[in-house]
């Protein structure tokens, strides 16, 4: 049961003071949505956002708890919010909702050389986190493509997956302990290294928790050297069979490479690598059109293009199937050399052609360059949206063709593996398509997405590995989880007991 | 032979009483009180095993030592097994939270169940994709680990195997004070050398830090890393390491140890005399400091209670 807005309002404010408290309608509106692609076709299908009743801005953990207390006394619901970077719509406001925005908790509190540990703020920008890490000689070795526009608290909430991870593994991977605020507005920190006899690993309950269980406000991550040699190689591999099997053969020999990533044949001609493709094929021809805008005629032929995906993928796999695999080792120089060599034979072996430093030293050029063409293609009538999976190697190939086949029909779907672990690793697909109407779009949107997850679930493999759940994947929540959702809802039921944290996020409420 | 939905049957009939379920192989006499056997010798089969994502699909009463056995003839391994954990049951050490292999290479054996299945206190069998990582919540499967068999019974899990290494070697160092082998070690670590297992020891006069280091891609040259960066003297003691993997199987209590922390580590040392310091990682270690499981106290075991009970009423 809410009490009156006015009586919250001014219980916030007291909390926060004046100046951090909002409720103007611009910044209802910028806070009306993450970066959840289907938004923005649902804007332009001249669907209304729904507005928080208020955005916060605590600025210590002490007042991000305080606020938990007025909202679970006054029963309005919290939407955390740390860059509005996620994909998935986890950070979108609920009616009559409260976003508590994290981003003046941005202390970098301790830096613990000798342990090589830092404490940090859950509002700290990564890109500036990483920059004083640097100063000190040290990196915490995460770096989403997303760094320059997403927080600490961010990472852990949504389980985010940096583009070393196959070194210094995912965020979860490197979390001592947390300080978070549950549902009793009490500020708490877990137990270092997990349960430790606490009855469960606290810290793997909150990571991923994408909001749904408290506010994370700080943590103490693991950080490592700057490493004090990269070594970059490219492969041309034959087919992306023979690039798994070298990114396997790597993975599960110990070696601890900062990147392994496999572009499928279209994506080697994306990034420039296919040198069988480089003369006006098919894909050359929508490179361009993807690139260089989408004015008149061209736009015309975009739209045709995406609106009949069958052919596009059906040339797709009449093209030369080589695959590039961009290598990068780092570390102290022997280690780093070491395992460049030793990649190096697995890839020889596997059929590569080396291509030298050049597509490894092009990645790391180019490694935050996101497209900020999408804008454009859904002015066109397309749109354009990713989804990441992960598996074991075993069925990777074939969960590839599967979700390839399933989505073909509907959109043009491209992928690259970028996540590599001992037993398995993620695809990445991105997927793009248009039709004539933004109803059609949004169905058409949402058929490729429920055929891309269907196959995943049928395969055996996950949903996710590291965008997280949000509003996008929770119709599949079940169906990864089964009857182990149980274990989501205790923690819920105690974390949580009136359910404010956001509400309807993560799975279907029941 | 029981299968998993005999145990989800088995797990509600109990829960209804409000008696809780306690897996056995055979043996009941290490039951604590108030609680049921099931007895597991009928669910310990190892059900596959995958070469190509080197993954086992294992029943939950199996112990560590068959899981080992079944991966022997694939060339295969769950890496170094310490003597006490052989024979305890996979379902026995994911309740209590095993975390005792002093392994940097292949880390502690529950860090490597990449998918478990469990019977809920309500009869419920769960299912899981096998994946190294996800991004769907919560870590889930880690709300059984450690819980005492409360939040639900393993009945099989899917763990991470490693090709078996071909090429290993023996390296030692000796140290004045247990605090300069213990950053010794983290220092050999930072320099990126992963031992499959390693331990600080006493030796007559010295502290002896000791790895078995194996497969690295250039091994040769990462013991010369090793030794470079751990210092120390020269030392031929590294039989000692037999005992990291066969230390008592007596209860024990955990404490972390900052690395860098001289002081706590010379205090520990002195305390615990027998020094020994497990689940080394980069930014310091699990030691094994005293005798005593550590009591339930906390806040936060508290609420551990409250989901345990959440499930057993659900
Ligand atoms: C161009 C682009 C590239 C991307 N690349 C990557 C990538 O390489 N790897 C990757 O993992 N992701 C990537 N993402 C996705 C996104 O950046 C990540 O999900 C990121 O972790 C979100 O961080 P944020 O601070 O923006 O969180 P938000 O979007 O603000 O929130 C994400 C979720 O976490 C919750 N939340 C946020 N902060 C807290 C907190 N302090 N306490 C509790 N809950 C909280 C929110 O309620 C929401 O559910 C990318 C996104 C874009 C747009």
């Amino acid at each position: 049961m809410s009490t009156p807005l006015d009586a919250d309002l001014a219980a916030l404010a007291a909390v926060v003071g004046p100046d951090h408290i909002s409720t103007r309608g611009a910044d209802q509106t910028a806070y009306s949505r993450d970066l959840w692609p289907r938004a923005q076709l649902e804007r332009l299908a001249g669907e209304a956002p729904t507005l928080p009743a208020a955005v916060v801005w605590p600025g210590t953990a002490e007042e991000a708890a305080a606020l938990v207390r007025v909202c679970v006394a006054a029963g309005r619901p919290i939407v955390p919010f740390g860059a509005g970077s996620g994909v998935c719509g986890g950070a979108r406001p609920m009616e009559r909702g409260v976003v508590i925005d994290l981003k003046r908790l941005k202390a970098l509190r301790r830096v613990d050389e000798a342990a090589g540990t830092i404490e940090v703020e859950a509002g700290y920008m990564g890109e500036r986190l990483e920059r004083q890490l640097e100063r000190r000689g040290l990196t915490l070795g995460h770096f989403p493509s997303s760094i320059l526009c997403s927080t600490v608290g961010g990472w852990l909430a949504g389980r985010s997956a940096g583009q070393c991870s196959s070194r210094y593994g995912k965020i979860e991977d490197m979390v001592v302990d947390l300080e978070v605020v549950a549902g009793d507005g009490v500020l708490r920190r877990t137990p270092a290294y997990g349960s430790l006899g606490q009855g469960l690993d606290w810290n793997q309950a909150f990571v991923g928790s994408e909001g749904t269980l408290g506010l994370i406000t700080a943590a103490t991550l693991r950080v490592h050297a700057q490493p004090a040699r990269r070594c970059f190689r490219g492969w041309l591999m034959p087919d992306v069979d023979a690039g798994l099997k070298v990114m396997r053969g790597a993975m599960q020999a110990g070696l601890r490479p900062a990147v392994l990533r496999l572009y499928d044949p279209v994506d080697t001609v994306m990034v420039g690598s296919n040198p069988d493709a480089k003369h006006g094929g098919p894909l050359a021809k929508l490179k361009t059109l993807l690139n260089e805008g989408t004015g008149g005629l061209k736009q015309k032929a975009l739209v045709t293009a995406l609106s009949n995906p069958r052919w596009l993928n059906a040339a797709i796999d009449l093209l030369p199937q080589k695959s590039l695999l961009v290598t990068v080792t780092e570390g102290q120089d022997a280690e780093a050399r070491a395992e460049d060599a030793a990649i190096a034979g697995l890839a020889r072996a596997a059929g590569g052609q080396d291509l030298g430093e050049g597509p490894g030293r092009a990645w790391l050029a180019h490694r935050y360059d996101v497209s900020y063409k999408q804008s454009k293609l859904y002015a066109a009538g397309a749109f354009v949206d990713t989804f990441e999976v992960a598996g074991t190697w075993t069925g990777l190939g074939a969960l590839y063709d599967a979700v390839r086949r399933a989505v073909g029909d509907k959109v043009l779907v491209m992928a690259h593996f970028s996540h590599a672990y001992p037993g398995g690793g993620s695809i990445y697909f991105t997927f793009a398509g248009a039709a004539a109407s933004r109803a059609a779009q949004l169905a058409r949107y949402d058929a490729a997405w429920r055929a891309g997850l269907d196959t995943v679930v049928e395969h055996g493999a996950t949903i996710a590995h590291h965008h997280g759940s949000g509003l996008s994947r929770r119709s599949h929540m079940d169906a990864e989880h089964g009857a182990g959702r149980a274990w989501f809802d205790a923690l819920k039921q105690v974390l949580d007991p009136t359910g404010i944290f956001n509400p309807g996020k993560l799975f279907v409420p029941r | 032979m029981i299968t998993p939905d005999a145990v989800a049957r088995t797990a509600r009939a109990l829960a209804a009483e409000g008696r809780r379920p306690w897996p056995v192989r055979g043996d009941s006499s290490k039951v604590p009180e108030g609680c049921e056997t099931i007895d597991y010798t009928g669910l310990s089969q190892i059900r596959a095993v995958d070469v190509t994502a080197g993954v086992i699909w294992a029943e939950a009463g199996a112990t560590w030592a068959e899981v080992e056995a079944a991966l022997a003839p694939r060339a295969m391994t769950l890496g170094p097994l310490p003597a006490w954990l052989r024979d305890r049951m996979v379902v026995e050490s994911l309740a209590e939270d095993d975390r005792l292999r002093p392994s940097p290479r292949y880390g502690q054996l529950t860090e490597g169940v990449l998918a478990l299945r469990a019977a809920l206190p309500g009869g419920q069998l769960t299912q899981a994709s096998v994946s190294p990582r996800r991004a769907t919540g919560p870590d889930l499967m880690r709300t059984v680990v450690g819980a005492r068999h409360r939040a639900g019974l393993v009945t099989d899990v899917h763990l991470q195997a490693w090709p078996r290494p071909a090429a290993g070697a023996f390296v030692a160092a000796a140290f004045d004070a247990f605090a300069d082998a213990f950053a010794g070690g983290v220092a050999a670590l930072r320099a990126g050398v992963r031992p499959a297992a390693w331990q600080v020891a006493r030796d007559r006069g010295d502290v002896v830090l000791a790895a078995w280091i194996v497969d690295e891609p250039g091994l040769d040259e990462a013991v010369a890393r090793f030794q470079a960066a751990a210092g120390g003297r020269p030392s031929r003691a590294t039989g000692g390491l037999a005992d990291a993997l066969a230390p008592d199987a007596e209860p024990y209590e955990l404490l972390a140890l900052r690395a860098g922390d001289r002081a706590a580590a010379a205090a520990f040392a002195e305390a615990t005399r027998g020094a020994r310091v497990l689940d080394l990682r980069p930014e310091g270690a699990t030691v094994y400091a005293r005798r005593g499981r550590p009591e339930h106290s906390s806040d936060w075991a508290a609420l551990a209670d409250a989901v345990h009970a959440a499930l057993e009423e659900a």
